[in-house]
């Protein structure tokens, strides 16, 4: 009723795509742009459906990975879809680093987290500024499947680029971990 | 993940259905409501591994109590399960599972509310209004949606038509409200609760008019017409005397240990106009509670519309006088002051944080905000 799990907010991006992929596409290893955010990435990936600016990746399937890129959501803008009529959290320029962790916490619940907790939040300097590193457990629903999720975030020029990967908390976090924080360590912004 | 679910719970509606059944369990009227309680098993099968089920023994002790309580040796058949989800709903299963919302439990009063909606559930699965609507749902989307809106993740578009198909009937609704409020009373609870539910249903639906209507009633159709018969019902009920008609305060004492969790969770939904109702009548009977006014100001604080900066302010610091206040109010304090420009109010809010807090998982950022500021 109110959830939607995050696969299928990809369909229902892909509903509402404009101009992204209609199909899966290979991100191939190498440098990558992300709209305005220039990335290099070692992994081979898989970018699924979903309405630009917003990137989605994945490494093994969108059920036990998914990365999220964005070069700069804008104030009183959603991360993420929900059912018409449903609310969900806004980005708001003015967000200090801990309630940017508590925005991307609620919007994983919003896409149907279950059981989700904020692990830690640190400063960490992100394509080319200082931004925040959040980490989070949850559950996915129905499954029940444990999932682990990092975020390299900031705000810059009042918008929010971000970098985050969630993934099943046995072997798949721990083996795209390195791929996070090799992609986070390229990123710069035009 | 749909398709992967609805094939084998096809298989096994034609197995229930077409291929020579088992005979049914005892009670269990026809081949047909045979085959929905395999489906509800099945679902009860996935909701007990999705990780959505509170862990919570002493309040699913309470619980049961009181539904045993209201219902009587009938209880012995059913299941009770709190499941982590804000809003409010209460849901039977054809095979006896009563799926109760820890965010029902924000938004009644007492325990007499509480076994109204327990009771009401009750007599919707006793006398087969659930296995009717559940047959009615099957025949009109199939089983793969039924579990879907049963596994409380229906697909998007579907859901909404989906409740339409479960709910039930007027008729079942002037049934289950007959006999839930004879037991009430019976069981020794003040009937004059029951209307107060409904009317608190509305009331969160006239909140947010244009928005979805809370799953509870979309499935149980109300008006004010089924409250005022409701009222006058309860009015002419003969009554066993009771010490405790209401139980306000063991219902308190029992939700009080999850209040904080499932308050967070509630404005997690950022459906702020119902949490503020939710918020503003746990606030009038504990106007002195930290906590809550706390949450009053995490309100404020998420909806950040005009003036509410100032309003979380104001809420914060009358939290932070009183002995129960979480320690989050002078984060959050913190957060606010900062964005209003009253840096030195900011800075001694996150010190208090930091001092009282310990090993938050926050620490390392609010010690660079302060260090940023001094
Ligand atoms: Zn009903």
């Amino acid at each position: 009723m109110r959830r939607a799990r995050p696969l299928l907010i990809v369909v229902l991006l892909l509903a509402a795509c404009e101009t992204g992929p209609l199909n899966p596409v290979l991100v191939p290893a190498g440098p990558v742009a992300v709209g305005r955010m220039q990335l290099r990435t070692d992994t081979v990936w898989t970018r699924l459906p979903a309405k630009p600016p917003l990137q989605v990746w994945t490494a093994y399937g969108p059920l036990l990975d998914q990365l999220l890129l964005h070069d700069g959501l804008a104030d009183g803008q959603p991360l993420v879809d929900t059912a018409e009529g449903r609310p969900r959290p806004l980005f708001r320029a003015a967000l200090t680093g801990p309630e940017l962790a508590e925005f991307l916490l609620d919007s994983l619940r919003a896409s149907g987290a279950v059981d989700a907790a904020l692990l830690g939040v640190r400063p960490q300097p992100f394509a080319g500024g200082e931004g925040i590193r959040a980490e989070f457990r949850y559950r996915q629903p129905e499954s029940g499947l444990a999932m682990r999720g990092v975020a390299a975030a900031r705000v810059r020029d009042g918008r929010l680029v971000l970098i985050q990967l969630v993934a099943a908390e046995d072997h798949y976090f721990p083996a795209l971990l390195p791929a996070f924080e090799q992609l986070v360590s390229s990123a710069v912004i035009a | 993940m749909r398709a992967r679910l609805a094939i084998p719970a096809l298989g096994l509606w034609a197995l229930a259905g077409c291929a020579a059944p088992p005979p049914p369990p005892p009670g269990t009227a026809s081949p047909e409501e045979a085959g929905l309680r395999m489906v509800a098993d099945r679902a009860e099968a996935r909701l007990k591994s999705s990780g959505r089920i509170e862990q919570r023994p002493e309040l699913d002790a309470y619980l049961r109590g009181v539904l045993c309580r209201v219902v009587g040796p009938g209880c012995a058949e059913l299941r009770l399960y709190l499941v982590d989800e804000p809003g409010f709903n209460a849901t039977a299963w054809p095979n006896g599972v009563v799926e109760l919302w820890s965010g029902t439990l924000l938004r009644l009063e007492n325990e007499a509310q509480l076994a109204l909606v327990l009771g009401h559930e009750a007599v919707h699965y006793e006398q087969r209004h659930t296995a009717q609507v559940w047959s009615r749902a099957q025949q009109s989307l199939g089983m793969g949606a039924l579990l879907g809106v049963l596994a409380g993740a229906p697909e998007l578009g579907v859901a909404m038509g989906a409740l339409a198909v479960l709910a039930y009937s007027r008729e079942m609704e002037r049934e289950a409200d007959r006999l839930a409020l004879e037991r009430l009373a019976r069981a020794g609870y003040d009937p004059n609760e029951a209307p107060e539910v409904w009317e608190y249903v509305l009331a969160e639906r006239a909140r947010d008019p244009a928005g979805a209507p809370s799953p509870f009633l979309s499935t149980h159709p109300t008006d004010a017409e089924r409250i005022a018969s409701l009222r006058t019902m309860a009015a002419t009920l003969p009554r066993t005397p009771s010490a405790e008609p209401l139980g306000r305060d063991a219902y308190r004492a029992a939700i009080a240990p999850a209040r904080g969790r499932w308050l967070a969770r509630e404005l997690a939904r950022r459906a702020f106009a119902e949490s503020e109702l939710v918020l503003d009548r746990l606030l009038a009977a504990e106007p002195r509670s930290g906590e809550l006014l706390f949450f009053a100001g995490e309100l404020r604080r998420l909806r950040d519309g005009p003036g509410d900066a100032e309003a979380a302010l104001a809420r914060y610091r009358e939290a932070a006088r009183l002995a129960d206040a979480p320690v989050e109010t002078w984060r959050s304090m913190g957060f606010v002051a900062k964005r209003l420009g009253r840096e030195a109010e900011a800075r001694e809010a996150l010190r208090t944080y930091l001092a009282r807090a310990g090993a938050a998982p926050d620490r390392p950022m609010i010690e660079r905000m302060l260090a940023e500021t001094e």
